[in-house]
């Protein structure tokens, strides 16, 4: 038995969890708009300086703008795998499915920097140059099993026999997938395309590694810049990616809600 | 309208032989109920039929022509789910018209035909509704009407009024019999529900393991049943081992497994020694408190005097009939008798008796 005040004590420890979790990350915002040339909490009076500075560091336009693009590129092209492979594994029954399955989602047990080694080292045996190309093959690797996921839990909660349904009227297995299958997965493909471009535009242990002076995402950008300096410039460009990555969160919820992301509901 | 032909059609899931030679002839308009447990083969059939399946051996043929080796989307086939398997996504009118711009009818056409296709189904004026919005027996009527109205050779029903409640079960078997009867479509319908089966089919097939058991109108299969699976299935039925003692003009006298003797109607090749399943139906039996008058077991002809000592074990009423069970040695017999008849008290020793010319016996 929950009894209500059992009730609020779980709510306000869920509402702490909650807060502990994004308070350091609001610590930054709010230092962001700090009138002093150096990082300081609480910020010494308000000021949007550091995000005019920002926008005028020709190099931090430029990384943000690969970021975008790449997110843009890495979350297509692993939403569309993904679904390819998700409509496999789902669809057909064929000897070694289990084990595919499990093997598709074998890059989330492997952590960033190692398969961002891995992945560099694997490039230059090849003698594949590092270019913005590697960068999004690694991106969408590491976003491969999410898309996967994702597209998976649509694909099981699709109502009962509609593809056959279609089928017997008069669909090709290609009209199939256009008419019914696409439109019955959507909320799986856009929550995928979301999630894969946060994963991308987030990352710094992969692309780490295969960046260039030429192709430093905006996060291995801020990486680099803290590593010789720290001052409210870094602060105020972190709570632009912060700010990118909450868009698209809240273009998930718009769409069909953070939970159903997660197959909570 | 097509006639639908199985030949000898088998399907094997690896070493399960799902459908084990079926052969079948539908004629054009003709409503047919495939039936049988769980497991039987029944619903593998349909996906044959259906092309959702492709058969492991044997022909399958719509109006002469093979159509074994056609993916389900070239055989102009109308299919109704158990789960309705409407398009979510769609209004009642666009899931209807779904099929009909598969075939690329012009719009004006296709708008004509999904009104006319609703109002046979009687849902008029639900054409804007979201499918979800929809009761269960208007999501069935909705996917009837999308299965017919592309006039398809061969409609195919899978057990398509399991998720309803009973009282609209009973209603939509009437329903789906007329609408059939109305359009004049050939029709295999799935079910493992006998009565479902019996109040809307022109013929029954009965299926187990994978087999035909027996083909025929609800009247010959009730009445004469091949065997004691089908009598089983079909209706109730007591059955007692015994073994034939003598045949007389198409009758026999039995010794039941307790040495009691009983006469019963017998096939022409039945013999004497032969070991045999005694069949009774609960409603061909009845009660009564006194021994029927025995004639000598050595009477020629044998006549009458079938009845068995036991107990009255319970009395339930079920409606228009009474159910009975009695304890007749170690087994428990089924009599239905009519509401209102006069019964003795529960737990006194009674006779079951029944007309020799109501009991069957099977080849044990």
């Amino acid at each position: 038995m929950i009894t209500a005040a059992m009730r609020r004590c779980l709510g306000a420890y869920a509402a702490l969890v909650c807060l502990l979790a994004v308070l350091p990350v609001l610590i930054i915002v709010i230092e962001s708009f700090t009138a002093s040339d150096y990082v300081v909490f609480p910020p010494s009076g308000f000021s949007v300086k550091w995000y005019v500075e920002s926008l005028q560091r020709e190099e931090f336009l430029d990384s943000a703008l690969l970021s975008l693009w790449v997110a843009v590129i890495a979350s297509v092209v692993a939403t569309a795998l993904g679904t390819l492979v998700a409509l496999a594994l789902v669809r057909f029954r064929f000897p070694g499915r289990r084990v595919l399955q499990s093997l598709f989602m074998a890059p989330l047990s492997v952590p960033g920097i190692i398969f961002g080694l891995a992945l560099l080292q694997f490039l230059a045996s090849w003698g594949v140059a590092r270019d913005m190309t590697a960068v999004i093959v690694g991106h969408v690797i590491i976003a491969l099993p999410f898309a996967i996921r994702f597209v998976t839990v649509a694909l099981i909660g699709m109502v009962a026999n509609v593809e056959l349904a279609a089928q017997s009227l008069g669909a090709s297995p290609w009209v199939v997938f256009r008419r019914v299958t696409l439109p019955l997965i959507r909320p799986g493909v856009v929550a995928s395309l979301v999630f894969a471009f946060i994963l991308s535009f987030d990352d710094v242990a992969v692309s780490l590694f295969l960046a260039t002076p030429g192709t430093m995402t905006l996060p291995v950008r801020i990486y680099v810049y803290i590593d010789q300096n720290y001052d409210p410039l870094i602060t105020a460009v972190s709570a632009i990616v912060v700010m990118v990555a909450f868009l698209a969160l809240g273009a998930i919820e718009r769409t069909l809600g953070i939970g159903r992301l997660f197959g909570l509901r | 309208m097509a006639t639908v032909e199985l030949l000898d059609v088998r399907k094997s899931f690896g070493a399960m032989q799902a459908v084990a030679g079926v052969s079948l002839r539908i004629a054009e308009g003709e409503f047919v109920a495939l039936l049988g447990p769980s497991g039987c083969g029944k619903t593998t059939t349909l996906n044959l039929i259906a092309g959702f399946l492709e058969p492991t051996g044997g022909d399958i043929r719509f109006d002469g022509t093979s159509v074994a080796r056609l993916p389900p989307h070239r055989r102009n086939i109308g299919v109704v789910f158990q789960s309705y398997a409407l398009f979510p996504h769609m209004t009642v009118a666009q899931n209807v018209a779904f099929g009909l711009e598969m075939r690329k009818l012009p719009k004006p056409q296709v708008t004509e035909r999904v009104r006319r296709a609703l109002d046979i189904v009687h849902l008029g004026q639900m054409e804007d509704r979201n499918s979800r919005q929809l009761s269960g027996g208007q999501q069935q009527r909705v996917a009837l009407a999308r299965a017919l109205v592309i006039e398809p050779a061969v409609l195919l029903l899978d057990e398509p009024l399991s998720n309803l409640d009973a009282a609209l079960r009973e209603q939509m078997r009437f329903e789906i019999r007329e609408i059939q009867q109305r359009v004049g479509i050939t029709t295999v319908f799935v079910t493992h529900d006998q009565s479902e089966a019996m109040a809307a089919a022109d013929r029954l097939v009965v299926m187990d393991k994978g087999v035909i058991r027996q083909v025929g109108t609800a009247r010959e299969i009730y009445e004469t049943p091949v065997d004691p699976f089908v009598a089983g299935f079909i209706g109730q039925a007591n059955l007692i081992a015994g073994t034939i003692d003598r045949v007389t003009g198409g009758q026999a006298q039995v010794v039941l497994e307790d040495g009691t003797r009983v006469v019963a109607s017998c096939r022409p090749d039945a013999h004497a020694g032969q070991a045999v399943m005694l069949m009774v139906r609960p409603e061909d039996a009845s009660v009564s408190a006194v021994a029927p008058p025995v004639t000598a077991p050595s009477a020629t002809p044998p006549s009458g005097g079938n009845a068995l000592s036991g107990t009255l074990l319970r009395a339930s009423l079920l409606g228009a009939t009474i159910n009975l069970g009695v304890a007749v040695g170690e087994r428990s017999l089924s009599v239905s008798v009519p509401r209102g008849t006069a019964l003795p008290p529960v737990g006194s020793a009674v006779f079951v008796t029944w007309d020799p010319e109501r009991a069957l016996l099977f080849p044990a």
